[in-house]
């Protein structure tokens, strides 16, 4: 196998490994489901073409967050979505933070797997109501008016079940991981 | 406020500049980092972990590149996850997207630390469109596109030739390849490349096509919309009224553009509106209903042509129940046996026979209804449509033991038909709430289906006139066997 070829297999292996990651950074910048998706796409793309170039990439979920950042700012600008933040340095702020919050977590062994694995034990054991609310929503995709619709509650009560269920999913998921100690 | 209000108010794009300015602020502290790096990570995730969730293969462009091995653990995981992979050929930057010649299929990746449910219980991804048609197209073994196959919401490519998709919502769509489409939802899609050409019926009206430039919303009308290599997105009404909308946001609404009848406009990928090159002829043609081609409502859908196989398990769907003609001008010089021929409500719990007498000719059509599984929770889900004909219906065939025996006869030469021990509809008690439900009109020209979603198969076979009516209109002999209560 030519190097150039072992490189990509690496950073295949190391993409995949890091998604959960890297899906957690775009889909909570984003908001947009399909947005997010078509951002990670090209993420991609932009990876193996430089590896193809064999340009060295030191740390890659860093270098994928840039991009992705960089990608998402245009969406933005693209869509012309300013209705959160007219101010780009207070943006721009935000990011840098929430870089840093994702750049800490890359240091941490099995951070996301540890997470998943209490997020699945979390999920077991909710009643069966409040899964098939977060299926509806997650799973189909189905508008807040369909949920409404397909379990006979109002919009108001459909919003106010959700948010009670992912604020209790994640007390759960607190409760089952040790505290972690923030090392600068 | 707190983190997780703040977090939410992000989340839902309601936070102001100074709230976000507070959110920045406390992300400086290890508890709000966590706070926030476990919301977003629950958010990203909840699709995979949830039940229900459906499991596919790699990206193609991994498995091509022959990194399967690479990351496949010792014992076979699954992988997974909710976002859908694209795969494209190396070397495309992103200025490409729009309109290049990329490779992509709709893939979803699943983590593996769990069983997948399969099943009963399990509720698959719903399908939002069914593949009608497709001309000159090449099929390769594990093609997600082929007449009959239900398509959930994703990507889709064709690389050339025309597919004609039927949407849930109502909608009719050709699609022109070399086309990359997006399916959004049962009445919207996205077009990123490639051409395409809509007819929208009053119930569907709404149908939307976003393309990189424009958003075409529907408002009665026949259309066409194509996405160049440039980006450039042009749309012409053949029939009726469109409205083109270019994004915006809250403090600046975007373009409204209303077009009519033979007006078209072409928009820039960033929403400019320029002059439309295109010419009318160029877009494929909308889709028509030919005109002695069954109606349908509801969940039935009519397949323009017949698909490779009825088996069990080859077209499932829960949302989707097919209709295709089988055979036509068929010489009945014989007694034909057949469930029933008169106007009525039939339910399966009645064993019915009677038999329709030689000298007509008729054309039969199959209604197929294999659904996925069924509902986690048992509640009788049901599906229900209607289809009417041009010619009088001559006789419904209902059971698995007379549509083997007439499949010969009625059934297309091309088609793969599964005499298996699931076919027909549901027999049950008269109070069960799973029992198939079959009404044919007075004027003997519909027929209007209510199906249990049960996870088996459903099958009608249904003999329509060629012809016009002759003064011999009835049944040679009307022998009903009724084992229950009507």
């Amino acid at each position: 196998m030519s190097a150039q070829s072992h490189a990509i297999q690496q950073a295949a292996a190391e993409f995949i490994r890091d998604r959960h990651l890297l899906g957690a950074f775009v889909t909570g910048l984003l908001r947009d489901v399909h947005a997010a998706e078509d951002v990670l796409q090209e993420v991609w793309v932009l990876l193996s073409a430089e590896l193809e170039k064999d340009t060295l990439i030191q740390n890659q979920a860093a270098w994928c967050r840039g991009v992705a950042r960089n990608l998402i700012r245009r969406h933005w600008e693209k869509r012309k979505m300013a209705k959160v933040v007219v101010d780009s340095e207070a943006l721009d702020a935000f990011m840098d933070r929430v870089e840093q919050c994702f750049a800490w977590a890359d240091t941490q062994e099995h951070f996301a797997t540890a997470r998943l694995a209490a997020l699945d034990e979390c999920v077991a054991s909710l009643p069966e109501r409040s899964r098939r609310l977060l299926s509806l929503k997650y799973t189909q995709r189905a508008a807040m008016e369909e949920i409404a619709e397909e379990t006979g509650q109002s919009f108001e009560a459909v919003k106010k079940a959700l948010i009670r269920v992912r604020a209790a999913l994640l007390e759960c998921v607190r409760r089952k991981l040790s505290q972690e100690e923030w090392t600068p | 406020m707190t983190t997780d209000e703040l977090l939410q108010r992000w989340s839902d794009g309601s936070i102001t500049a100074d709230e976000l300015g507070e959110l920045t602020a406390k992300l400086a502290e290890p508890e709000h980092q966590s706070a926030l790096l476990n919301d977003w990570l629950l958010e990203s995730s909840l699709p995979d972990r949830l039940p229900g969730a459906s499991v596919a293969s790699l990206p193609e462009a991994l498995r091509t590149k022959g990194l399967l091995q690479a990351v496949e653990q010792p014992h076979r995981r699954k992988w997974s996850g909710w976002l859908s992979w694209r795969p494209v050929t190396v070397a495309a930057s992103v200025a490409l997207l729009v309109g290049a010649s990329f490779y992509f299929y709709s893939m979803r990746l699943r983590d593996d630390a769990r069983d997948i449910q399969t099943g009963a219980g399990a509720a698959s991804e719903p399908h939002v469109a069914v593949v009608t048609s497709l001309s000159d197209y090449d099929h390769t073994t594990h093609d997600p596109l082929a007449v009959g196959r239900a398509l959930s919401a994703g990507d889709y490519r064709l690389p050339g030739g025309r597919m004609r998709l039927s949407f849930a919502g109502g909608a009719q769509m050709i699609v022109e390849g070399p086309a990359q489409l997006s399916l959004l939802s049962p009445s919207r899609a996205r077009l990123t490349g490639g051409k395409a050409a809509a007819h929208v019926p009053e119930a569907a009206r709404g149908f939307t096509v976003e393309t990189p430039g424009v958003e075409v919303v529907d408002l009665g009308t026949n259309f066409g919309v194509s996405v160049g290599p440039s980006g450039v997105s042009n749309v012409h009404v053949f029939s009726g009224e469109v409205e083109a909308r270019v994004a915006g946001d809250d403090s600046r609404p975007g373009l409204l553009v209303a077009l009519n009848t033979s007006e078209g406009r072409g928009f820039a990928s960033d929403g400019v509106m320029v002059e439309s090159r295109l010419d009318p002829s160029s877009f494929p043609p909308p889709p028509s209903p030919a005109p002695d081609a069954p109606r349908t409502v509801g969940a039935i859908h009519y397949l323009q042509q017949p698909p490779v196989s009825v088996e069990t398990g080859h077209l499932e769907s829960n949302e989707f129940i097919l209709l295709f003609k089988e055979c036509e001008a068929v010489d009945l010089n014989q007694e034909t046996v057949v469930s029933f021929a008169r106007p009525g409500r039939y339910s399966g719990t009645e064993k019915l026979r009677t038999k329709i007498g030689p000298t007509r000719k008729v054309t039969s059509f199959l209604m197929h209804y294999d659904p996925t599984n069924r509902p986690r929770d048992r509640s009788p889900l049901r599906r229900e449509g209607s289809v009417t004909f041009a010619s009088p219906i001559v006789g419904v065939i209902n059971r698995k033991g007379v549509l083997n025996q007439t499949d010969d006869l009625f059934g297309h030469p091309g088609v793969i038909y599964d005499q298996g021990k699931r076919r027909g509809v549901e027999r049950s008690n008269a109070s069960d709430a799973s029992s198939d439900v079959i009404v044919m009109s007075h004027d003997l020209r519909t027929l209007h289906f209510n199906l249990a979603v049960s996870g088996d198969r459903d099958q009608v076979r249904i003999l329509v006139r060629d012809t016009e009516p002759s003064a011999d209109t009835e049944p040679v002999s009307d022998l009903p066997v009724r084992t229950g209560k009507q």
